[in-house]
């Protein structure tokens, strides 16, 4: 199974630290920019067993709330998650591999990785979220991107 | 060895010619000169075969600038101009002539060992000693700020765990040098903006320092656009230890023990890389990134295993990985490793790769044979990963297996002491010195109040109280004196932190740190003396003692060949060993990180010159620690020192785009008699901050924050005004004294032949008042000048 877990916060926080070094450089239709918490959990694990972890593990339930495999509805904004690349060191999805062990799932096959969404307002296009995706989010170097459709 | 290898690569070295030498360590991103392959190349002839890739990883690691220190160690000729004859200087050995030399001439009674293990260690009290050592961080954090950061942080706690056998680490520092943070033009590819790499950076170091459980106490932040390309971040830590816990006991037949963090491919070639120069096509193998809690879960481990005796040796796996660790601990006796026992974070990694990969969080300890199945328990216990890998021998032969082959085999003599010197001829122009411009005044024709706004706000000058709030820098509850003392929600910046490491007694520590991005561009001696002074005084200034400070050098220079630079370096390493021995303050620890220089275009863009002295001081009594904000009112304010017309370099001049005048210099006499004299002074100081960045009216004004105490001074008998308000010459203090020590104090500094002048006097009102020639020049509230102060980094 796969489950790709969107950790949100109850307050929708913009990134006002973003949001004006985006305007700074010149990118200045931007009008809204936030950033939540992504997991990709793989593995033979039920749904119950995900919203379990999702719950001791993932999730701050008093500012925090979240979902699972739910469908983007891409209306007005642009949605780009980014990943690291293969074999450079995932440390919170080792932690969380290990915290979900200490939960007395030792023996589960998983595969962990976390990544981070970013949701631009409005809807731009490509190259432009792009270049802002590189400048402000994400270092090429050791993660990659994709702009959801 | 056998001639064909199943798991790993056998270099053709024996038959290749000059070029091809040179291509083998460009691709293979070793970092090795010519004359290196060539003697790499002469031993191999003699045992008769090529080496492996495993073989050359091992001596390029352990031959790297990084571990080397090949320039400062060098052999150096240097000609310089002496009236009308040139003369010739020859050092041997730079770092042994210069900076070693000094500690070795000082012979303090306190040092217990410098330049030896991963920290310098001095005696704290009669039981116990403490450890410090900073490194430098700079190549990973230009490639990935936060990881870079973070894993430069997590570096520097594993050398204060890893030396003796194994401090407990008390106390982060963190310096940073950024580019200009206002900048506005088009960056190159793969440079990211001052700001972003201020914020990743800030980021990782309280991430990892947060998460271990030490405060991060002190540091500075400075910014000058000659960092854009290449930011500098300096990770410093301090630890205390039992005083017979301090060396390490290695002999044969001892089992190599590997703790903590899985190997994986990350941060291969960063020993290497870290001597090339920064450009925008590296792998992603050269980061490396942190993860704090595998190191706090090993560091108790280890520090309870340590308390029962459970280890002879301990070291960190840092640049070069299992390759230096082994091959150091190993030195003098020689060893034999089994890298298929080393745990993999993934399948696929080739010999040379488990040897040499820099993953974080590993430690090497060495235990013996009876004492195995105890220390692996108590690791287990605490799901820490400790597995035998490797034996120590009698050989004097790093030996490494994968499987049943030999995939490496080198003399340890070779390996250590076999690579050639580095041997440099230079010679030092001296600049001559713009004639000063007098008429400062009418030249700006702006109002004080305006200029101080602007000095007050400027990124140097500000407020880090955005970096600072996000430490934690009272974790342990050791923290004496903070980084910033606040009664009234606004701050008063600190010179140094005091620690209270034992509470069966009232001795502390105290840290501080002197470093600065401008005179460097002017003035290589002037800046290698103003750096040790400001640290120096920072320890006075709360309350140290001149007889016990203890001082660590990290030089960060741009491109080496460069003539310019080097003979720069070695200008700073001569000063800093005169001023060492003047003040008798030795180097203890150091580390340097050379060619920083980004390739813009095929141009090679350096940094300034850059020399971080890390100063730690032991002080008898925490309880007599003065703090730099004002007490009350109505007390007297006094400047020690003398100001000079020594304003290159200086904020003021940032500000205005100005370069005549002087690079603040040191006057050993003055200065040292100033800081016997602090020490009789002391009772009678109710507060005391020294003069730096900004000025003394930076500092005065910074004084009233913390309480939001008045000031209202007369300034009739100063001839310049801006110069003496300004200025940043050396060894000042702003003290303030209660009218009824008067009399005493005056006496004192007078009978010393201080120079001092008394400025006025603390006041109820929340005010700074400047008076100048029966003119009220200054008449500012508190507020309004802590607004700019505060807002200045403006993130």
């Amino acid at each position: 199974m796969k489950y790709f877990i969107k950790i949100v916060n109850n307050n929708n926080l913009v990134d006002m630290f973003s949001l004006n070094e985006i305007h700074l450089q010149g990118f200045t239709k931007v009008q809204s920019v936030s950033k939540l918490k992504i997991y990709k959990i793989l593995g033979k694990i039920s749904k119950k067993e995900i919203e379990y972890i999702c719950e001791k593990l993932l999730v701050d339930p008093i500012i925090e709330r979240y979902y699972i495999n739910k469908k983007e509805y891409l209306k007005n904004i642009t949605r780009i998650n980014i990943w690291f690349k293969p074999l450079v060191l995932d440390i919170v999805a080792q932690n969380v591999y290990k915290a979900i062990g200490y939960l007395n799932m030792k023996n589960y096959n998983l595969e962990v990785y976390s990544g981070t969404q970013v949701t631009i307002v409005p809807k731009i296009n490509k190259k432009i979220a792009e270049q802002i995706i590189k400048k402000f989010f994400m270092n090429e170097l050791i993660q990659t991107y994709e702009i959801l459709k | 060895m056998k001639s064909s290898k199943k798991y790993c690569k056998v270099i053709n070295l024996i038959s290749a010619t000059d070029d091809k030498l040179v291509e083998i360590s460009d691709k293979g991103l070793l970092s090795l000169t010519l004359k290196e392959m060539q003697t790499i190349k002469k031993y191999f002839v003699t045992l008769k075969r090529n080496p492996t890739d495993c073989e050359l990883e091992t001596i390029a690691q352990t031959w790297s600038e990084h571990c080397k220190h090949k320039t400062l160690t060098a052999k150096i000729k240097l000609k310089y101009k002496k009236g009308r004859k040139f003369v010739t200087k020859v050092y041997d050995n730079l770092l042994k002539d210069t900076i070693f030399y000094a500690t070795k001439k000082i012979n303090h009674k306190l040092c217990l060992s410098v330049f030896e293990d991963n920290a310098g260690i001095i005696k704290f009290d009669e039981t116990d000693a403490v450890a410090f050592k900073v490194e430098t961080h700079n190549h990973p954090t230009a490639l990935e700020p936060y990881g870079g950061s973070s894993t430069g942080v997590g570096g520097v706690i594993r050398d204060i765990i890893g030396c003796g056998l194994g401090a407990k680490p008390i106390a982060n520092t963190d310096v940073f040098c950024f580019g200009d943070i206002s900048t506005v033009e088009q960056l190159p590819e793969g440079v990211f903006h001052p700001k972003r790499i201020l914020k990743g950076v800030v980021n990782g170091v309280r991430d990892y320092g947060n998460r271990m459980g030490i405060p991060t106490v002190n540091g500075s932040i400075v910014f000058n656009k000659r960092y854009n390309y290449n930011p500098l971040v300096y990770c410093g830590c301090i630890g205390i230890l039992p005083q017979d816990k301090v060396y390490k006991k290695i002999s044969p037949e001892q089992l190599i023990i590997l703790v903590g963090g899985r190997t994986g491919r990350d941060g291969i070639h960063g020993a290497t890389f870290s001597s090339a120069a920064l450009h925008n096509d590296l792998p992603t193998s050269v980061v490396q990134i942190g993860d704090a809690i595998t190191e706090k879960m090993f560091l108790d481990v280890l520090l309870k295993a340590r308390d029962l005796n459970l280890y002879n040796a301990i070291t960190d796996c840092g640049a070069g990985g299992l390759s230096s660790a082994c091959g150091e601990l190993a030195m003098n006796y020689g060893c034999k490793i089994f890298l298929e026992k080393v745990p993999l974070k993934y399948l696929g990694l080739k010999p040379w790769e488990i040897w040499l990969s820099e993953s974080q969080e590993r430690m090497v300890v060495i235990v013996s044979k009876e004492l195995k199945d105890e220390f692996i328990d108590i690791c287990k216990k605490e799901d820490v990963e400790a597995t035998v890998i490797g034996e120590i021998t009698n050989t004097k032969k790093l030996e490494v297996f994968f499987r049943e082959e030999k995939v490496c085999d080198i003399d340890m003599q070779f390996l250590h002491k076999g690579n050639p010197k580095f041997e440099f001829d230079i010679e030092i122009k001296f600049q001559k010195i713009k004639k000063y411009d007098k008429n400062l005044e009418i030249s700006f024709g702006k109002s004080l109040v305006e200029i101080i706004k602007k000095v007050l706000s400027h990124p140097n000058v500000c407020s880090k109280e955005y970096v600072i709030q996000q430490y934690d820098y009272e974790v342990q509850g050791n923290t004496v004196l903070k980084p910033l003392i606040s009664y009234t929600q606004q701050y008063s910046p600190q010179d140094s932190a005091i620690l209270w490491p034992k509470k069966d007694s009232y001795k502390g520590i105290v840290i501080s740190c002197g470093i600065n991005s401008f005179y460097g561009e002017y003035d290589i001696c002037s800046m290698t003396e103003s750096v040790i002074d400001e640290s120096i005084r920072n320890i006075i200034s709360v309350g140290g003692n001149l007889e016990k400070i203890f001082l660590l050098d990290n030089f960060c220079w741009g491109e080496i060949q460069n003539d310019g630079q080097l003979s720069n370096l070695v200008l700073s390493c001569e000063t800093a060993k005169n001023v060492a021995i003047y003040f008798g303050t030795p180097f203890i620890s150091g580390k340097d990180s050379l060619n920083n220089y980004f390739l813009l275009k095929e141009k090679k863009v350096s940094i300034v010159p850059t020399l971080l002295i890390s100063a730690i001081g032991i002080v008898d009594d925490i309880r007599k620690t003065i703090s730099s904000e004002f007490k009350s009112f109505s007390n007297n304010v006094y400047i020690i020192g003398e100001t000079k017309d020594e304003l290159k370099g200086s904020v003021l001049y940032d500000i205005l785009k100005k370069n005549d005048s002087k690079v603040p210099s040191l006057d050993y006499k003055n200065a040292k008699k100033i800081y016997k004299t602090f020490d009789k002074i002391k009772p009678y100081i109710l507060s005391a901050h020294d003069c730096s960045d900004g000025g003394m009216i930076t500092s005065l004004i910074e004084m009233t924050f913390g309480r939001n105490i008045g000031v209202e001074i007369n300034l009739s008998k100063v001839d310049i005004l801006l110069e003496f308000c300004f200025s940043e010459s050396n060894s000042r203090f702003i003290v303030e004294i209660s009218p009824d020590n008067k009399e005493i104090f005056e006496n004192l500094l007078n009978r010393e032949k201080v120079k001092f002048m008394y400025l006025g006097k603390t006041t109820m009102k929340p005010y700074v008042i400047i008076k100048y020639k029966n003119e009220i020049v200054c008449n500012e509230e508190i507020k309004n000048f802590y607004n700019l102060w505060s807002k200045g980094l403006n993130l």
